[in-house]
């Protein structure tokens, strides 16, 4: 009974790991595009799911019904996006973004269905000689 | 050879407990209390003095199960003890995983905005986890007790592959998630003032408790070995090897841990367990590993 | 705060607490099974070994 206990345990973490390297292999490699990147294979793409990488253009941001709309750019390129999900806490203009959704047929624009934030990896404190209390934090 | 760990070497061990503890409750106060929010994060970024420790110990103690591992695969360094000591770190090293994982995802979802993505960083850590997972297992599949510490070192050495890619995958491929903590690629502090001091604090107290942790678990595969294992006939081993004088380390004649490596007496000739530990825990991982009775 | 960082504290600590503990106390219960325990190296320790139980028939039983 051990040994078929065993037996079932390493079929599991051999499926697991088989499905890790398929998840590795396939998606994450090509984790997101950049906007520019993107806008230079738009006809490749068509409107299949990927992820587009920018910064949130300082001043675009609207709230449309249901949604918000925004421009992101990089390497010189900026596409419009459209996005019906929840943006999370931490959306805000001028930030790195990662979108996950398609190009629109036509109109060029990017409908994207979450926004992910890319924070950098600095960390500065917020107010320096102040402790507590930040009004701002989340 | 006292069957019980010298009172030194408890002592050590007690002091790097406790040297943990109050560590770790410091980090905590001056982690949610004392440090400033930040730019962009604001108190989100709290999380920054808990996950990357918690992950360096991760890579931590799967360095030491492989080179341990490495260690029981060379013939001349051959003992029970450096297996044991593999085994009893990569079990650590799942915990921390687990907890690498847990902890990064609380930390995603309110930053990121999502709990868990497949990004390279992400996968690979998943992937490392399930990797040690699996070497675990494969400690468990019956065989001679060389046989078993034989294939289990090599999957462990295959297994530690990941971390340097886990370690890289942020700088080799576009990532969720954020580049190296501490320092970036042109090796500048990007972390200053009371932040950077409660990181190290973070970093040293996680990784005080991973060292406590390691020797009691060492402590129990070798006190289970020795239940394990007819005590009588390891003793009757040990004073056979202890008639025939001291034994000389890495001579074949006299040590005959390449081949049999089966008792904690050919643990004890096979040489000195954790020679690379602090000395006083060292001779207490060494005192469990001579636990045979006198 | 936001629940989020508390949470992730938590985690931490009630993870590597939490094993710890279980380790340790893994470990006495060992000791104690295989008659090893801290109280019998404080005996040997001060010398009294007149007063050290028999711990070979204790251990093997």
């Amino acid at each position: 009974m051990p040994a078929r206990r065993l037996w079932i345990a390493g079929l599991l973490i051999v499926a697991a790991i088989g499905f890790l390297v398929y998840k590795g292999l396939g998606n994450s490699l090509v984790y997101f595009r950049t906007v520019n990147q993107a806008v230079a294979m738009r006809a490749q793409l068509g409107t299949t799911a990927f992820r587009l990488e920018g910064d949130v253009v300082p001043g675009t941001v609207k709230s449309v019904p249901g949604g918000v709309h925004f421009d992101v750019s990089a390497g010189g390129d900026t596409v419009s996006v459209v996005d019906h999900g929840q943006p999370p806490q931490m959306f805000a203009a001028g930030i790195p973004v990662v979108l996950e959704g398609h190009f629109q047929s036509g109109t060029g624009g990017f409908v994207s269905n979450q926004i992910l934030v890319k924070h950098s990896s600095s960390y500065i404190a917020a107010h320096p000689g102040r402790v507590k209390g930040d009004p701002t934090a989340a | 050879m006292n069957p019980i760990v010298s009172r030194r070497a408890s002592l050590v061990t007690g002091a790097v407990g406790l040297t943990a503890l109050v560590g770790i409750a410091a980090t905590v106060w001056l982690g949610l209390w004392v440090t400033p929010p930040a730019v962009g994060m604001g108190n989100l970024v709290r999380l920054l003095y808990i996950h990357p420790p918690v992950a360096w110990v991760c890579y931590l103690a799967f360095g030491v199960a492989t080179a341990a591992s490495l260690a029981y695969l060379w013939p001349r360094t051959r003992s029970r003890s450096w297996d044991r000591l593999a085994g009893a770190s990569a079990e650590l090293g799942v915990v921390f995983a687990a907890l690498t994982l847990v902890t990064g995802s609380i930390w995603g979802y309110p930053t990121w905005g999502t709990w868990w993505t497949w990004d390279a960083r992400l996968t690979t850590t998943a992937l490392l986890a399930v990797l040690y997972v699996g070497y675990l297992a494969i400690r468990k599949v019956p065989g001679s007790p060389h046989v078993v510490a034989r294939r289990s070192a090599v999957v462990a050495v295959l297994a530690f592959v990941d971390v340097p890619v886990n370690y890289l995958s942020v700088y080799w491929w576009k990532t969720l998630h954020q580049t190296g903590t501490v320092l970036d690629p042109s090796k500048q502090l990007k972390v200053h003032g009371i932040m950077a001091w409660t990181l190290l604090l973070g970093f040293v107290s996680f990784t005080l408790a991973y060292a406590w942790i390691l020797v009691q678990r060492y402590r129990v595969a070798a006190l289970e070995d020795h239940r394990d294992s007819d005590g009588l006939t390891s003793a009757i081993a040990e004073r056979i090897a202890e008639g025939a004088g001291s034994p000389t380390r890495g001579t074949p004649s006299a040590a005959p841990a390449p081949t049999v490596s089966t008792s904690p007496a050919a643990a004890s000739l096979g040489g000195n367990g954790a020679g690379s530990l602090a000395r006083g825990v060292s001779s207490e991982l060494d005192g469990a590993s001579s636990v045979v009775a006198k | 705060m936001n629940g989020y960082i508390e949470a992730g504290y938590v985690v931490a600590l009630v993870g590597v607490g939490g094993y710890g503990a279980a380790v340790a106390a893994r470990r006495r219960k060992l000791e104690k099974v295989l008659g090893l325990t801290r109280s019998h190296a404080a005996v040997e320790a001060s010398g009294r070994k007149d007063r050290r139980p028999g711990r070979r028939s204790e251990g093997l039983r």
